[in-house]
């Protein structure tokens, strides 16, 4: 309205809640500034994926229209951003090799364009659709490992990409939504690395992170090291099987198992100095040990982190954890959750905290707005002016330093060569 | 009868590739034919059409056509008897077909079981390919269940003494036509849809066999196969030219996936053993092969037996054929096999000293009571979340059988 700036706009529709967030990247710096956000308890959504259409819409209407009225924006449909998840989502590690023929086997923008276009090139599987991919490092004559290649003299370049695939049908189903309220175009991201994007510096992503977003339906979890994403996944599991759990192995209701886990019920009574919670009926009071209540949430996430360790194990990753573990979405809320990850990779854990956004302490300090804000970051960093595409683009525009720091060396090489 | 005899001393082996001759019996048949005969793929076979039926017969357009039983059917088809099929091709007439038969290194029979003519016909051909030693291979295409149990039936107990006969038959039943194509499919076309692909299963099997295979499969590996048990299968054919996309073998596996005989991906998910075959041109490249062999395998189950067959042919020049035949194996018909495995496994001394041991830390451990009805709780209607054979849905100290104290 008048003013200049580019508003970015990101919908994710979540099992427990749907947020829809307004922000505006500021030019000539990495900041976001979050200018509108509405946030509405989700319905019609299970496991991560839309079950009920017309539910989802409804409430993504009113989020949306509340989002626009706050920041006083229109939301630009050519920057929607949508997280997506469900067990639908596969990964793919994919590789291109291009032999350098020119005179002087320096390597030159088109030869690494030209070797990721062949790394992701992989045969789609079927019914799937990319929605993402993430440029890594280049491999020189089979054994040298750059992470930026121009300038090198090579008679072999073979560059290493990360595609992420969904199900094409259900990837619709997300998009659909926003057509249903107006919306034609949106572009798709991953929720895993919308998150990573959120929460993660340069050293992260260049000395082994793994970002783990556990949200109320679904598991999300994405490890970068060395600028490339080594493994994505997505588990089914999230914090509705506490909930579950809980309803199920107490024999309680299910409002007050969803009580018990969202307001932290255990830490309050805890410090209040009791060893029970109670639950006030009509004509008798139930009191149920903590001890049980931790036990239950203790054993469930005991077993999801170990299924991630172990599918880490098995592709030889859990070596690559030097930054150790983030953690995001509403499950970092629950008490003991940092302990029970640390026990199980032996790494340092941290609690995701947005980097370079500013807006309301409400918003930032909430890990499970940590995607949403992750979606912003993504919408940001495809803004920026594309000079070529080099491995790492996405991540290497978070880090202008060690991007100003190549230049100086390529030239170095450059003139070298030359002399 | 001393012309047979002089050639099945003097015939050495021939190689598939030589003379491979497909047979259309009956009126399904023909039809099948008539559209294989369509294909230029197809063109190194020798086909003919056999049939009862005289209007059958007139609409092919195949050089080596027989009418048989003539004298006494009139041209107008066995109706639906199958000793009238017999009959009509075990008559001594039928020369024709003896010396069609000479020379061939494989013989394919396509038909339509539940009529007459193929399923009555059927075995004889058999026995007049057995005579002269060449290899057989039956494709049927089983009638549909509104067609009735008496047809049904005897298709299947025909089936049955083919199985006799050792030979290798691939039966396909129509009913999959209903599974995976829209209903707004138009009839015919469903039809016409349904003998291209039996057609292209005929020339994928040709292929499978071929000799000059990069990957190749012989007669004996499809016979233990289809010859096993009561198996059920399907087809899904894939064709692809490279003009369509660049990554056309994944055009032609989406259209595998899609196949109408195929009854949708999850008969491949579910498959005892899967038959792949890929034929393509010259330059089809170890990349294409090796993707589309993997993105099968990671569809299929596990511990299926899979069968690769690749091919390149100048016929299929800038263009890609991939063909899978799923077999689920119908395991409640071999169930006494099975105990008599676990009775022989008694008998021995080691296994009786284990089972020994069990049951006396069976005696000595008090068992628990399996909890085989758990409930998933809110997660009653979703799709299950399953890892290493555990349904993760179920709370964890529940399938860890801990107890716990729930209070007052």
């Amino acid at each position: 309205m008048g003013r200049n700036n580019t508003i970015i706009t990101a919908v994710d529709i979540g099992t427990s809640s749907i947020r829809v967030l307004m922000g505006e990247a500021e030019p000539n710096s990495d900041n976001i500034n979050i200018v509108g956000y509405s946030e509405k308890s989700s319905e019609g959504v299970t496991k991560g994926e839309i079950s009920d259409m017309i539910k989802v819409t409804s409430i993504l209407n009113e989020a949306a229209k509340e989002a626009e009225k706050v920041s006083d924006y229109i939301i630009d449909p050519d920057l929607l951003y949508i997280a997506v998840t469900g067990n639908h989502i596969t990964s793919k590690d994919g590789a291109g090799t291009v032999i350098i023929d020119s005179e002087d086997h320096v390597v030159t923008p088109s030869h690494v364009n030209e070797a990721l276009k062949s790394a992701k090139g992989l045969l789609t599987p079927t019914e799937s659709v990319v929605i993402n991919t993430i440029d890594g490092h280049c491999i020189i004559d089979g054994t040298h490992h750059v992470n930026n290649p121009i300038g090198h003299t090579a008679s072999k370049l073979e560059a290493r990409s990360h595609i992420i695939y969904a199900n094409s049908n259900r990837l619709e189903n997300f998009q659909n939504a926003l057509q249903d309220i107006g919306f034609e175009t949106s572009t798709p991201v991953f929720s895993g690395l919308a998150s990573s994007l959120s929460v993660l510096t340069s050293d992260d992503f260049e000395h082994g992170t793994l970002t783990i977003n556990m949200g109320a339906g679904t598991t999300e979890y994405l490890l970068f090291n060395n600028y490339i994403a080594k493994e994505s996944k997505v588990i089914t599991i999230g914090c509705d099987h506490l909930i579950n759990d809980l309803y199920l192995g107490l024999e309680i209701g299910l409002s007050t198992a969803k009580d018990i886990i969202a307001n932290n019920i255990t830490n309050i009574r805890k410090s209040e100095g009791h060893s029970t919670i109670e639950l006030k009926g009509a004509l008798e009071t139930r009191e149920i040990p903590i001890a049980t209540v931790e036990k239950i949430i203790e054993m469930r996430l005991n077993e999801t982190f170990e299924i991630i360790h172990t599918n880490l194990k098995r592709r030889k990753l859990n070596a690559l954890l030097n930054n150790g573990i983030v953690l995001c979405g509403g499950a970092a809320n629950i008490p003991g959750v940092k302990e029970i990850i640390r026990s199980i990779f032996d790494t340092p854990v941290r609690i995701g905290l947005p980097i370079d956004i500013s807006g309301p302490d409400i918003l930032l300090n909430s890990p499970g707005s940590l995607t949403a804000l992750g979606l912003l970051r993504y919408g940001a960093l495809e803004l920026q002016p594309k000079k070529y595409n080099t491995p790492g683009t996405i991540i290497r525009k978070l880090d202008q330093k060690l991007w100003s720091f190549w230049k100086k060396t390529w030239k170095a090489v450059i003139n070298d060569t030359n002399n | 009868m001393k012309n047979i005899m002089n050639n099945n001393i003097s015939s050495t082996y021939i190689e598939p590739t030589e003379n491979v001759k497909i047979l259309g019996l009956g009126r399904a048949g023909v039809k099948i034919v008539n559209s294989l005969n369509e294909m230029p793929e197809a063109s190194w076979f020798d086909i003919a059409a056999v049939d009862t039926d005289k209007a059958s017969i007139i609409s092919s357009k195949l050089k080596n056509t027989f009418l048989i039983g003539e004298e006494w059917t009139h041209g107008l088809g066995c109706g639906g008897n199958i000793i009238k099929g017999e009959r009509a091709l075990a008559h001594k007439t039928n020369i024709q077909i003896k010396n069609f038969l000479t020379n061939a290194s494989l013989l394919i029979i396509v038909g339509g079981f539940g009529g007459g003519t193929a399923t009555g016909g059927a075995p004889v051909v058999a026995r007049l390919a057995k005579e002269k030693n060449i290899p057989v291979i039956f494709t049927v295409t089983l009638p549909f269940a509104f067609e009735g149990h008496g047809k049904r039936e005897s298709a299947e107990n025909q089936v049955k003494v083919l199985i006799r006969t050792s030979s290798t038959i691939i039966p396909i039943p129509n009913d999959l036509l209903y599974s995976s194509l829209p209903a707004s499919t138009p009839f015919e076309q469903a039809f016409k849809k349904a003998n291209i692909e039996v057609a292209r299963t005929v020339l994928s099997i040709g292929e499978l066999l071929r000799c000059n295979n990069l990957i190749s499969v012989d007669l004996c590996d499809l016979h233990n196969l289809f010859c096993r048990q009561k198996s059920e299968c399907g087809i899904g054919i894939g064709i692809a030219a490279k003009e369509e996309s660049s990554t056309y073998t994944h055009l032609a596996l989406k259209r595998l996936m899609n196949s109408p005989l195929l009854g949708g991906k999850q008969r491949i998910k579910k498959a005892d053993a899967l038959i792949i075959s890929i034929t393509g041109g010259v330059d089809l490249t170890i990349a294409e092969i090796k993707h589309t062999l993997d993105s099968i395998a990671e569809i299929a189950n596990k511990k299926a037996e899979i069968i690769v067959g690749a091919n390149t042919d100048s016929l299929y020049h800038e263009k890609v054929q991939i063909t899978v035949i799923p077999i689920i194996f119908d395991n409640s018909t071999n169930p006494v096999e099975e105990i008599q495995r676990k009775r022989q496994g008694r008998k021995g001394s080691h296994t009786e000293l284990i089972q020994n041991i069990n049951k006396l830390k069976g005696e000595a451990i008090q068992l628990e009571l399996p909890f085989e009805n758990r409930s998933r709780g809110i997660f009653t209607s979703t799709s299950p979340t399953i890892y290493k054979g555990e349904d993760l849905d179920i709370p964890t100290f529940q399938r860890h059988e801990i107890h716990l104290d729930k209070g007052k």
